[in-house]
């Protein structure tokens, strides 16, 4: 069975319906976006693997507009997991703004957050990114 | 000797239902629409399958890299199961199903789904891990010796040799080298299916299917799962089938993206999930649907 999702409000909706039912959401728009929207869109996605493969895609692609929503994701993001994510992907995406937000968790209340970003900035550059951008390799420090 | 030729060419199109003028078409290499690197081993060309009137498979065009892991992702009852287990005709086992087209398996020519060919051979060289591990009600050396025996095996010493390097390879031979008599349920989860790992690729297939390998296993286990099957591409060519996307990402060389039956995309993983060129590919990747 599968389910189609409202990619503005994330409830079940039907497959082909126009308006969103519960938020009016008109779905014509979200078949005009690029990819990288619908990407940013699916930063708040209500499934969790599905978050959590998203911010990874957005780090291979190093998208930088989407630094701002992973700002307002780690304000109210509780799963290290996430975070951990964001954090990796931000590096890839090493914007003048992604920096900033790294600089900021650098005392974030989570060690797991705290001790990758400590453990990165020890990384002369050229071996951080041999360990980050390969896309097959596991890219923990 | 040119006759002598002849008539073997002419029994294997008769029998295995592959020409090498059929074989000479399937080498374009963007025949397909995608770049692929290296050689082909499987070459699935306008297939179709059936459980009973009901048609699973439709038109399924795709070609299988030799010695790379291929990812087959898609929402549940999109086909990507009933697609693997076509490579070793697991459906056979099952009344009222059907293959149509090709099953192309290189460097043999041999037509997979062909109803005529010889499945013990077939799937002795084309291996397959489940969704939850199933090793025999038997020792583990037993387990890992059991396919060696069955393909005729019969020297101890050498059996003994397998054992260890098929355990080798599935990175579990520290974990029980000194229990190699217990029985095999003695293990957790995760050594059970690394087990059944070995006892795959025990018999040296050319082939290792596996079908969401880790579905059932905790996040560490799942970790060495991975980059068992990562370590194993050096050697075997592997298909994997998951629901897990970030799997596909994280272990795969290419990934196939299936739908209703369908192949919607086929391409090398990053640009997948990176650069996808279908709009079906892009909603099941941004979670619109699944």
């Amino acid at each position: 069975m599968i389910h189609f999702f409202c990619p503005s409000c994330w409830r079940v909706i039907s497959e082909n319906i126009i308006i969103c039912p519960y938020c009016h959401y008109d779905l014509r728009k979200f078949n005009t976006l690029g990819y990288d929207d619908k990407l940013i869109l699916s930063l708040r996605h209500p499934v969790k693997e599905i978050r959590r493969l998203i911010i990874f895609i957005i780090g291979l692609k190093k998208l930088k507009k989407a630094v701002a929503e992973f700002e307002r994701m780690i304000e109210g993001e509780d799963d290290p997991i996430i975070l951990l994510e964001i954090v990796k992907a931000l590096v890839k995406i090493n914007s003048k703004e992604a920096r900033e937000i790294l600089d900021k968790m650098r005392s974030h209340r989570f060690q797991i957050i705290s001790r990758y970003i400590e453990r990165i900035e020890c990384l002369p550059i050229k071996e951080f990114y041999d360990k980050t951008i390969i896309f097959n390799n596991r890219y923990t420090c | 000797m040119v006759m002598a030729n002849f008539i073997i060419d002419s029994i294997k199109s008769l029998f295995l239902g592959a020409t090498d003028k059929s074989m000479e078409e399937i080498k374009s290499k963007e025949q397909y629409g995608y770049k692929m690197e290296g050689d082909v081993k499987l070459d699935i060309k306008e297939l179709n399958f059936y459980y009973g009137e009901f048609k699973a498979l439709k038109n399924i065009n795709l070609k299988i890299p030799t010695k790379k892991i291929t990812a087959l992702i898609g929402p549940s009852g999109c086909g990507k199961t009933t697609l693997l287990r076509c490579f070793n005709r697991m459906h056979d086992l099952y009344p009222g199903s059907r293959y149509e087209g090709f099953i192309i398996f290189h460097p043999d020519g041999i037509n997979i789904a062909n109803p005529h060919i010889d499945l013990l051979d077939l799937r002795r060289r084309v291996g397959m891990v489940f969704q939850r591990p199933n090793p025999f009600p038997k020792s583990i050396f037993e387990n890992v010796a059991y396919g060696l025996r069955v393909n005729g095996v019969k020297n101890k010493k050498l059996i003994e040799e397998r054992v260890e390097w098929a355990l080798q390879s599935a990175a579990l031979w520290d974990e029980v080298k000194d229990r190699l008599n217990d029985n095999a349920y003695s293990l957790s989860g995760g050594q059970q299916q690394r087990l059944c790992i070995a006892r795959a690729i025990a018999i040296e297939p050319d082939i290792v299917l596996f079908d969401e390998p880790t579905s059932a296993l905790d996040p560490i286990s799942t970790s060495k799962i991975e980059e068992l099957i990562m370590t194993l591409k050096e050697r075997l060519t592997i298909i994997i089938v998951t629901h897990n996307m970030q799997q596909a990402a994280r272990v795969s060389d290419y990934t196939g993206f299936m739908y209703l039956g369908e192949l919607i995309e086929f391409d090398k993983t990053q640009k997948i999930f990176t650069v996808p060129s279908q709009k079906l590919t892009e909603d099941y990747i941004t979670g619109r649907f699944g």
